[in-house]
């Protein structure tokens, strides 16, 4: 008797475990749609501004197109947190967001401080040229379409630099190079780069051609992850059926953004080498809200809220709700955190909006800064320290996406 | 029970010669490894974990990528070290002076800028097509036994680039030509080598004796495990004067480090590097004119010849004068070291089993050593007693003339070659579409890279061809799913 009421208990237990997780990882997908979804209204957004500059290519259009872009970002960015552990976004992702880029391949760059690049496509200037010499084939580049552009240019080469599409290149055809290294400024394009009747450096109509076109195919690949995460898109099943994983997918997501790529490839590397060309959002100088916005994605998943572009607010089950009714005081160190993470940012943030931005802050020589990028780096790995400790408590072993025989168990690959 | 009787006396008797003088194991241990790393005999089914080239953390992944993922073991912080790591293999290094000191030193002659421009995707590079000449290097010099002594003039190698200001020191196209011999040989099948015609020497002539050896860039994969090979399991396999007379005589290359300890050469095809440490280094100095703790010329490769290379301002930092501090190079060196092999694919097909068990017939596993167990000693735990499945017994054999390094007058200067590690094999092409194969990219694809063998592999080349040559397909099969 004692034995079935205990069997009773557990399997009660397991029900209701199981459904907790199911609706959190339902929230988790409801958020990721909503996000994508407006990434996309606001890349659609960003379209309707270089309609209007093209209409009438002056100043001031120009400066709100590139307001449109870094409005852009903001959602974007939130969405990178979806990113790791969910393998169909990360095979997709490099369409949309690859960095850092040759980016002599779209359009000219400074020649002042020119030497010979052994990357082939380095001096492409595809703006430039529509005939292009590719592995000593001819290409037809009088037309810059989608194909052109996604399927012959980008990553050409086998070389990952060679980022033709994406909101980068975008950026550096609104911005052009920075080329002020650690000192004040961002990339200096003028809106001439764009004007029919008074072109400056030379194939204004091609670079129209090619800013349009790269616009178009980001509207493209948003669409498509939007999809993705809708009620019966592959990605969202691809996670909802993974039933034993999703949880730890989800912990993964969060934990490889916050320690791996955010405080070691974006910023660590950048910080030890006192290198701008680091930067993640390098020709605009918007690298603070880059990373600022990554961590109020992570901030949103722990908590399963988001309040849409519309108003509209997505609430529900979560990580924290789950964790708080297992160890409270763990949910209130990991929500401890993630506010000390986001309030490093804003440091950083506030920084760049008085002018002293991240490239400045990097700088060799320039301790005070250095400090702030450091604090920020520190503060996410406690925060990754915390979302190892969730996944111990919820005896998720060795937070890996790919199941195969661990070293927990070392004998398994022996006989 | 008289089987079981006969294995242990054999493990007991192995255990006192050289063969089995691991220190890093108890003596349970011992017997298991010695277990688990026994060629198998049975091609009916898959043997278990198989599959796992890299050991427990292999990852699982096809396509372009297949080859740019670490282990699946890695904690929180080392994929922070990993990710650190690939933004400097692929970093694009710049001249001197910058005003950023720590991405400054390029030059003044180099063959690329990144790591990642020959390591492409972190597989194999390829051979130039009417384009600029990356991904592949020409190792110039006179051979002395294995060592190769410098070129006084031009140095260890060919630099195809140059900073403005000093011209790059030469300019070659690569031709493919038709092998009569071998072809009337091996039947149907016809081999091609690389011929190097040097158009443009900027720095003077090179005389007739100077060995010029064509190597295209070799994938990056699993390093960190051939590392963790315990010297006495290569050691094992060493039979230089062929004393078991099976025709095959490997031979451990040797390095003295500066300390003058012993090493084994592991990297490099020649076996001249005995870690990663110092073949990362290596790299830097002579690929791009970084200078570093294990090559310190702040000018590269350039030699006293070269004059205008010293006019160049260099990128050596304050303290250390060096141009690429250690803290980079280690880090460099823990991404390479958790880059894993990818998961084997249709280890259970029909085909593929064929085809090992031609692989192992025909001796190829003689110097293709299929499993080790990793040492206990490891740097990393997830390096530490994995069983992997490399295919390599990292030591030197003859291959034939065919093979062999050349001079500028055609004289064979070098057939020595260092068995490299087959895992990840077939996912070459995925990878790097332009991929072919052996150290010069002469073969266009697996088979023709077997038939090239020759030297200590000619028995089983001939065994091969003799009894299975119309089970070819059935091999490739197998060297494909690796």
């Amino acid at each position: 008797m004692k034995k079935l009421l205990y069997l009773i208990f557990t399997i009660t237990f397991l029900t209701f475990q199981l459904r907790s997780d199911d609706s959190i990882v339902k929230n988790y997908s409801d958020l990721a749609e909503a996000k994508y979804k407006d990434s996309l209204f606001l890349a659609e957004n960003m379209a309707k501004y270089i309609e209007v500059f093209f209409k009438d290519t002056n100043s001031d259009n120009y400066e709100n197109l590139k307001k449109s872009w870094l409005l852009a970002r903001t959602i974007y960015q939130q969405t990178e947190v979806f990113r790791f552990g969910n393998p169909i976004v990360d095979d997709w992702e490099g369409k949309v967001n690859a960095w850092p880029l040759d980016e002599g391949l779209i359009d000219y760059v400074d020649n002042s401080n020119y030497f010979t690049s052994e990357n082939n496509f380095s001096d492409f200037n595809i703006v430039s040229n529509s005939i292009l010499k590719i592995e000593g084939k001819i290409i037809d580049a009088s037309i810059i379409d989608s194909n052109l552009l996604s399927n012959t240019i980008h990553e050409i080469g086998g070389n990952e630099a060679n980022v033709a599409i994406g909101y980068h290149a975008i950026e550096f055809l609104l911005w052009g190079q920075d080329l002020n290294g650690t000192n004040k400024g961002s990339g200096n394009r003028k809106y001439t780069d764009y004007s029919l009747n008074k072109c400056t450096n030379d194939n204004c109509d091609r670079r129209r051609e090619y800013l349009n076109t790269v616009a178009q195919l980001l509207i493209e690949d948003l669409k498509y992850m939007a999809n993705a995460w809708s009620v019966n898109g592959i990605a969202r099943q691809d996670l909802i059926t993974d039933k034993a994983n999703a949880i730890k997918r989800i912990l993964i997501g969060m934990g490889s953004l916050s320690y791996g790529e955010l405080a070691g490839e974006r910023m660590k590397l950048g910080l030890m080498l006192h290198d701008p060309e680091e930067e993640h959002d390098c020709f605009s100088d918007n690298t603070h809200n880059s990373h600022y916005f990554n961590v109020v994605g992570i901030s949103n998943v722990y908590f399963g809220y988001y309040k849409k572009l519309n108003g509209d607010v997505i609430s529900g089950p979560s990580i924290s709700a789950l964790i708080e009714k297992l160890d409270s005081k763990l949910n209130l160190k990991t929500k401890k955190a993630i506010n000390n993470t986001l309030e490093n940012m804003i440091v950083i943030v506030k920084s760049a909006e008085k002018g002293i931005t991240y490239d400045i802050l990097i700088a060799e020589g320039n301790n005070k800064g250095n400090i702030l990028i450091q604090n920020a780096i520190d503060s996410l790995v406690v925060q990754s320290k915390n979302i190892e400790l969730i996944a111990n408590l919820l005896k998720i072993n060795n937070l890996q996406v790919e199941g195969s025989d661990s070293l927990d168990n070392p004998e398994a690959v022996f006989n | 029970m008289t089987y079981k009787l006969f294995f242990f006396l054999f493990i007991y008797l192995i255990s006192f010669t050289n063969s089995f003088s691991r220190t890093d194991l108890s003596e349970d241990e011992k017997i298991k490894v010695y277990k688990a790393v026994i060629p198998t005999i049975n091609f009916s089914k898959a043997e278990r974990s198989e599959a796992l080239s890299g050991g427990a953390g292999t990852v699982e992944n096809i396509g372009k990528n297949a080859f740019s993922h670490h282990f699946t073991n890695l904690t929180f912080e080392q994929k922070q070290n990993f990710l650190v790591g690939n933004g400097l293999f692929r970093k694009i290094w710049i001249s001197s002076p910058a005003s950023i000191k720590s991405s400054d030193g390029l030059g003044p002659l180099y063959n690329a800028r990144a790591c990642q421009s020959c390591h492409i995707k972190d597989g194999r590079g390829h051979l130039p097509k009417g384009e600029k000449f990356l991904s592949s290097v020409i190792k110039l010099g006179a051979y002395n036994g294995l060592d190769l002594n410098s070129h006084k003039v031009y140095g260890k190698q060919f630099q195809f680039f140059a900073l403005p200001g000093i011209l790059s020191e030469g300019n070659v196209t690569i031709v493919s030509k038709n092998n009569n011999k071998l072809i009337k040989e091996r039947d149907n099948i016809t081999l091609k080598y690389n011929k190097l015609i040097i158009n443009k020497l900027n720095y003077g002539s090179l005389d007739n004796n100077n060995s010029t050896s064509l190597r295209v860039s070799p994938q990056v994969i699993g390093v960190g495990l051939l590392e963790s090979i315990e010297q006495s399991d290569i050691l094992a396999k060493e039979d230089i004067n062929d004393s078991n007379k099976d025709g095959v005589s490997g031979i451990a290359r040797i390095i003295y480090d500066k300390e003058g300890n012993k090493e084994i050469g592991r990297f490099g095809v020649r076996a001249s590097t005995p870690n990663l440490f110092v073949q990362t280094g290596v790299a830097f100095m002579h690929d791009m004119g970084l200078s570093n703790s294990v090559a310190s010329n702040a000018f590269g490769d350039c030699t006293k010849y070269q004059k205008e290379c010293y006019n160049f301002p260099t990128g050596i930092n304050e303290g250390s004068n060096l141009e690429v501090e250690d803290n980079i190079l280690e880090k460099i060196v823990f991404y390479l070291s958790s880059l894993s092999p990818p998961k084997r694919r249709e280890v259970s097909d029909k085909n593929v089993l064929a085809g090992k068990e031609i692989f192992y017939k025909s001796k190829c596993i003689s110097c293709h050593t299929p499993k080790y167990v990793t040492s206990k000693n490891a740097k990393h735990d997830f390096l530490k007693f994995q069983l992997i499945w490399p295919y390599t017994d990292l030591l030197l054999h003859d291959m034939g003339d065919g093979l062999a390094d050349r001079n500028i007058k055609g004289e064979i200067t070098n057939k020595e070659w260092k068995t490299p590690p087959l895992w990840g094999i077939g996912y070459a092409k995925e990878v790097n579409s332009r991929a072919t194969f052996l150290h010069d990219g002469r073969a266009k694809n697996i088979l023709e890279a077997v038939l090239w063998h020759s030297g200590e592999a000619k028995p089983s080349i001939d065994f091969l061809l003799e009894n299975y040559k119309k089970d070819l397909d059935k091999l490739e099969s197998f060297l494909k799913s690796l």
